[in-house]
């Protein structure tokens, strides 16, 4: 055996025994990372089901603003049991397809019921964006008085559930139009922080028949879920 | 040369073609797109005949030629309000620009002044209708509009604001020297004024048209938010009236309570200048 070919076995020899020195670190490594993520994904789902059942405790009263059974001419604020969560933008799309389908008679809807919410943002300013089906603006009926109903009432219910709201700016089919049904003009953002503060709600209970799962946002509710208002409580009207 | 004088000739002969060409043109051009006339020399002379509605017409002097701006909403492909179904039944755009038009009559017989935004069933946006007004030195701006809900010939007067529960904001007015406001900051400057208006007109509406409310609304209404005028909107009720003759009717009252708001508007108030 040559003497080169000797030293390279010796050197083959060395990083094997190094090799196999370092193998138990690698495997308890491997293990550790094995076990973290275990313990990351078990706390995530913790949190998550921790989040959905705190929430199915966390039912809150909540002013919606449709028009008053008395005078169709004014908003009335009716406080109702509804699951709002902490994420403000959960907060508005509820309370949003709240105020469109659950109305407590058709006669005191100030939105069209074929009307969808498409989809609602929340900028950090507290821009509330909300992009509604070219229905708000085609079954609407006509005139100065009832589309500045609707967009009181689309204001004032963002403010009565969402405390970060501060300006409402409404899209319609995911464009910004001049204005609502021809009358009302929708090119800026309204001002939430105008709006005179509601009159605190008397504590009501919780009402048994409050929607649990309400729709989701971009998709229509259903017919059952339309004739399934919450229970609410009429307070003074506020136009 | 005879080359040059023909390059001449054909010079001069297609100047000429040019300028038929653009006199044609601006012959074609639709009325609403120049500024209006507003002088005396081209409006209808004030009829100088005894009223027709003695008992209707306007007891109050108006102390000063009076420039009323009319708005007759909608039109074109934009009908506004249905009285029925679909296509069947009155539509609010001929509704509206036929009581503009005999407002028109009555207050020009009393001797005030009126542009009228548009004339016939054409669509007009709502920046054009603006611009013909904000051309205007001065005058008041009406638009009119009917509604397909509330109660049957009532009027609603608005102004431009907030109706959310806070007042609206105050500007200072407009300085007398040119000065550049933007376009959507128009009304800025007139929004009390234009409140002043309201106020005034709907207590002349709620006698005049039973059962109209007594105090105007604020709107944010796009039309008014982009006029430079003491500006107000009339919503009548409405447009699914079964006897649309009854709103038409409406147009000589209206055109009173318009012309008794203007001159309580333009009485001297005790500390105002």
């Amino acid at each position: 055996m040559s003497r080169a070919f000797r030293i390279t076995l010796l050197l083959l020899l060395l990083a094997v025994l190094a090799g196999l020195y370092e193998l138990p670190g690698l495997r308890r490594q491997l293990v550790g990372s094995e076990r973290q993520e275990q313990t990351e994904e078990q706390a995530r789902r913790e949190v998550i089901r921790a989040g959905s059942e705190g929430r199915q405790e966390r039912k809150e009263m909540v002013a919606i603003f449709w028009l008053s059974e008395d005078d169709p001419r004014e908003l009335a604020a009716v406080e109702t049991s509804l699951e709002l969560g902490t994420d403000p933008v959960e907060r508005a799309r509820v309370a949003l397809e709240t105020l469109i389908t659950s109305a407590p008679t058709p006669e005191q809807r100030p939105l069209p019921l074929e009307t969808t919410l498409l989809a609602l943002y929340l900028l950090p300013d507290g821009t509330v964006v909300t992009d509604f089906s070219d229905a708000l603006s085609h079954k609407i009926p006509s005139g100065i008085f009832t589309e500045q109903l609707a967009v009181d009432a689309i204001a004032r219910t963002l403010h009565a559930a969402v405390p970060q709201a501060r300006r409402l700016k409404i899209l319609i089919a995911g464009q910004e139009v001049e204005t609502l049904a021809g009358h009302v003009d929708l090119t800026g953002a309204f001002d939430l922080g105008a709006m005179t503060p509601a009159a605190p709600a008397a504590a009501m209970p919780a009402p048994a028949a409050a929607p649990s799962a309400p729709a989701q946002m971009g998709k229509p509710s259903t017919p059952e879920e339309r004739k399934t208002p919450p229970t609410p409580k009429p307070r003074a009207g506020v136009r | 040369m005879p080359g040059e004088r023909t390059a001449r000739t054909a010079v001069a002969f297609g100047i000429s073609v040019l300028l038929a060409a653009l006199s044609a043109a601006q012959s074609s051009l639709p009325s609403q797109a120049s500024p209006p006339q507003v002088g005396p020399a081209s409006l209808p002379a004030p009829s100088t005949t005894q009223p027709a509605h003695t008992a209707q017409s306007v007891q109050a002097p108006i102390p000063a030629p009076v420039l009323v701006i009319l708005d007759p909403a909608h039109g074109g492909t934009d009908s506004g309000a249905h009285g029925g179904p679909e296509e069947e039944g009155a539509v609010e755009k001929d509704l509206v620009l036929t009581i503009a038009q005999n407002m028109r009559r009555e207050m020009e017989r009393q001797g005030v002044r009126v542009v009228l935004t548009r004339q016939g069933d054409t669509a007009i946006s709502l920046d054009d209708r603006a611009a013909l007004a904000n051309g205007i030195g001065s005058g008041f701006f009406v638009s009119l509009h009917i509604a397909s809900t509330g109660a049957r010939n009532t009027a609603q007067a608005y102004s431009f604001g907030t109706p959310l529960g806070a007042a609206p904001p105050v500007f200072p007015p407009r300085a007398l020297r040119m000065e550049a406001v933007p376009w959507d900051n128009a009304q800025a400057g007139y929004v009390v004024p234009s409140r002043r208006l309201a106020e005034l007109l709907q207590v002349e509406l709620a006698q005049k048209l039973g059962g109209s409310p007594d105090v105007p609304q604020f709107a944010q209404v796009r039309q008014l938010r982009i006029v430079a005028h003491p500006a107000v909107a009339i919503e009548l009720s409405r447009v699914g009236e079964e006897n649309p003759g009854s709103l038409e009717k409406t147009a000589v009252p209206l055109a009173n309570a318009l012309l008794r708001a203007i001159a309580a508007y333009r009485q001297p108030v005790e500390g105002r200048p």
